[in-house]
């Protein structure tokens, strides 16, 4: 199903690549255009990756109240809540992918507009910019989900076995498998954090309208 | 190309733009630059610290649990339940437990309703006292193998039903600070021994603290059901000398807090420590602390509070024997008095329980011995009576288990350990 939408959003994006390229011209418009469609994606990104870090937040808890009812089909049946939560991390991190794809497209558009424009009133160095950091963003975000959902696995092969396995050395060292890969997540997302906060800068450097360009 | 074509022609822009005043132009240049510095002085108020985008937690995403299911506890392939009608035991040294004692204790226990034997695991000189299949260095140096067959004492144990509890003697280690000097305490660059030639190592020394533990878990792995720290405190009336001995406070030196609190933090910190370190063994925790620690807020000199250590632990075992106490409770005479001192303890222990929101079981040591080294008139020979006595104060006060103790091992004959109370069941949580 992801990739059914991620394909759908590279053939959207595909669309309007060729649309764009069967114009006569791209101007500052699409440019423009492209730029809000990039700070929604970012803003929706921000969004569901803070939701992800709150469910992390609350597993302990739920981890806990699963092993305290000392099933082990609750593990084996799938109805653990850590497994719930896993199941919503899994769809926020498809969000994450599908927002990460619309802004290559859109960072396609800008590529396409600072290469093709002939617009005088592009602001060219500040959508080169923008640019950059947009493929620099997208390529974190890819590390990340791939990072991400790696660990989804890892962690669902973990619960999955606690309706199985009963030995305590496979307790101690999934959670501290678990936590080791933490560790590596949270180093993508520092990288995740500083690739948005370039993207952010560079979003504000671009004019919102033709007249804001270069007037100062 | 491209690039320099835009440049020029948004050059002509600016040129064409120009046709605002000069001075407007200068204002705005003026604007800007406040606006640079306002963000640049709300960056420095910030401390200059990027926007933080993620709340991420440093703690991990997974800890042990507290509770942790039997299923994936350490199994020592011992099989032993906690009794059903709450401990009621004995204390045995381990030259008891590796001699021919063994069998009169066995004997006592299957032939009354007593239900399980603590055993001394490290003794009260610092001797761990069996051989282990430990690597730590410390745990295989200060080893006197007094039990020579762990396993089969365990069999017996099982065999019987009889819960084994393992009592580590912590702090008291005269053993190791005659070792290790810098893990103790220094009197004038000599180890500090008490009056009785005891010397203790250092509460404030993590080191110390795992060196403990390590013992603990062995005792975990042996097949004991139960940890019992006994010995977690500074010597007595260390108040007295805390500023003469030379020792490390390690990292409490810097906590800004008093000597009392400093004491009291790792004793509790250690408590704490062990309880962390032992939960994936399914071993419970209890701890054995003075009686009158229950009746000050903080044991000034030892660093007990009961309070603190109680969130630890599974159990907490205070010392109530009728002879230990000066007199308290309005009591002059303790000793003579075994009702009546276990009577008052047990309200006060309850009310201290009752505060609490997760209260420990409680399971207080009482006296089976005779204090005969009191002054005349203080004191009085212990038997049955006595020991049936102080069972009765507890039973009054709704407290259903206890652990004899008689530092010979030699327990008095025919007491009632029953006397007929109805008594709560103590479920397993």
């Amino acid at each position: 199903m992801k990739k059914h939408v991620r394909w759908g959003m590279i053939m959207i994006g595909a669309g309007v690549l060729g649309i764009a390229g069967c114009s006569e011209s791209v101007d500052i418009e699409d440019a423009i255009t492209s730029k809000d469609e990039i700070e929604d994606q970012k803003d929706a990104v921000i969004s569901n990756i803070n939701d992800i870090l709150a469910l992390e937040a609350g597993m302990q808890e739920e981890f806990e109240e699963d092993l305290a009812e000392n099933e082990a089909e609750l593990f084996a049946n799938q109805e653990a809540q850590v497994l719930s939560s896993l199941e919503e991390r899994q769809a926020l991190l498809s969000d994450i992918d599908d927002a990460n794809v619309t802004l290559q497209v859109e960072n396609e558009m800008i590529g396409n507009v600072v290469q093709d424009g002939d617009d005088e009133a592009l602001p060219v160095e500040e959508l080169e910019d923008l640019h950059a950091e947009i493929a620099y963003l997208h390529n974190a975000l890819s590390d990340y989900i791939a990072q991400y959902e790696s660990e989804l696995d890892t962690q669902a092969t973990f619960f999955n076995r606690l309706g199985e396995d009963d030995d305590f050395e496979f307790l101690t060292e999934g959670i501290e498998e678990i936590n080791d890969s933490q560790e590596d997540i949270h180093a993508q997302l520092d990288n995740v954090q500083d690739a948005l906060l370039s993207a952010e800068t560079a979003i504000e450097n671009v004019p919102d309208e033709e007249g804001d360009v270069k007037d100062a | 190309m491209r690039k320099k074509l835009f440049v020029f022609l948004l050059g002509g822009m600016l040129i064409f733009s120009s046709y605002s005043p000069a001075v407007m132009a200068a204002a705005d240049d003026d604007d800007d630059d406040t606006g640079d510095e306002e963000e640049n002085d709300e960056e420095e108020e910030n401390g200059g610290d990027e926007e933080a985008l993620f709340d991420v937690s440093d703690d991990d995403l997974l800890a042990m649990p507290r509770l942790i299911p039997d299923r994936f506890t350490y199994d020592s392939g011992v099989e032993i339940e906690y009794p059903e009608d709450g401990v009621k035991g004995i204390f045995s040294t381990a030259h008891s437990m590796g001699g021919d004692n063994a069998e009169d204790l066995f004997g006592l226990v299957n032939d009354t309703s007593l239900n399980s034997i603590v055993v001394d695991v490290k003794d009260d000189h610092g001797f761990v006292t069996y051989e282990t299949d430990s690597d730590d260095e410390r745990v295989q140096a200060n080893t006197n193998e007094i039990i020579d067959d762990m396993d089969g004492m365990m069999d017996t144990f099982e065999e019987n039903d009889i819960y084994p509890i393992a009592r580590i003697v912590v702090f008291k280690d005269t053993e190791l600070a005659e070792e290790e000097p810098e893990l103790s305490f220094l009197d004038n660059g000599s180890v500090w021994s008490n009056n009785s030639g005891e010397s203790f190592v250092n509460p404030f020394v993590e080191e110390v603290w795992e060196y403990n533990v390590e013992v603990a878990k062995e005792a975990a792995r042996a097949g004991f059901k139960e940890i019992q720290l006994d010995y977690i405190r500074f010597p007595e009336g260390f108040e007295n000398r805390d500023e003469d001995l030379e020792y490390s406070e390690g990292d409490y030196a810097e906590s800004g807090e008093d000597n009392v609190q400093n004491r009291v933090a790792a004793v509790t910190d250690f408590v704490e420590y062990a309880r962390e370190e032992l939960r994936p063994y399914g071993v419970k925790l209890s701890a054995d602390i003075f009686g009158y620690a229950a009746t000050v807020d903080e044991t000034p000199g030892i660093g007990q509070n009961f309070t603190e250590i109680a969130e630890n632990v599974d159990i907490m075992s205070s010392m109530i024997y009728p002879s230990h106490w000066t007199p308290h409770f309005g009591i002059d005479q303790p000793d003579l008095e075994p009702y009546n001192i276990i009577d008052e303890y047990s309200q006060l222990e309850n009310e201290l329980m009752d505060d609490m929101e997760d209260p420990p079981i409680s399971r207080p040591w009482l006296q089976d011995f005779t204090a005969s080294y009191l002054p005349d008139g203080d004191w009085m020979e212990y038997g049955a009576d006595e020991v049936e006595a102080q069972i009765q104060a507890l039973y009054d006060n709704d407290i259903y288990e206890f652990l004899l103790w008689d530092a010979a091992n030699n327990y008095s004959e025919g007491v009632d350990y029953e006397l007929d109370a109805e008594q709560d069941i103590v479920g397993e949580d």
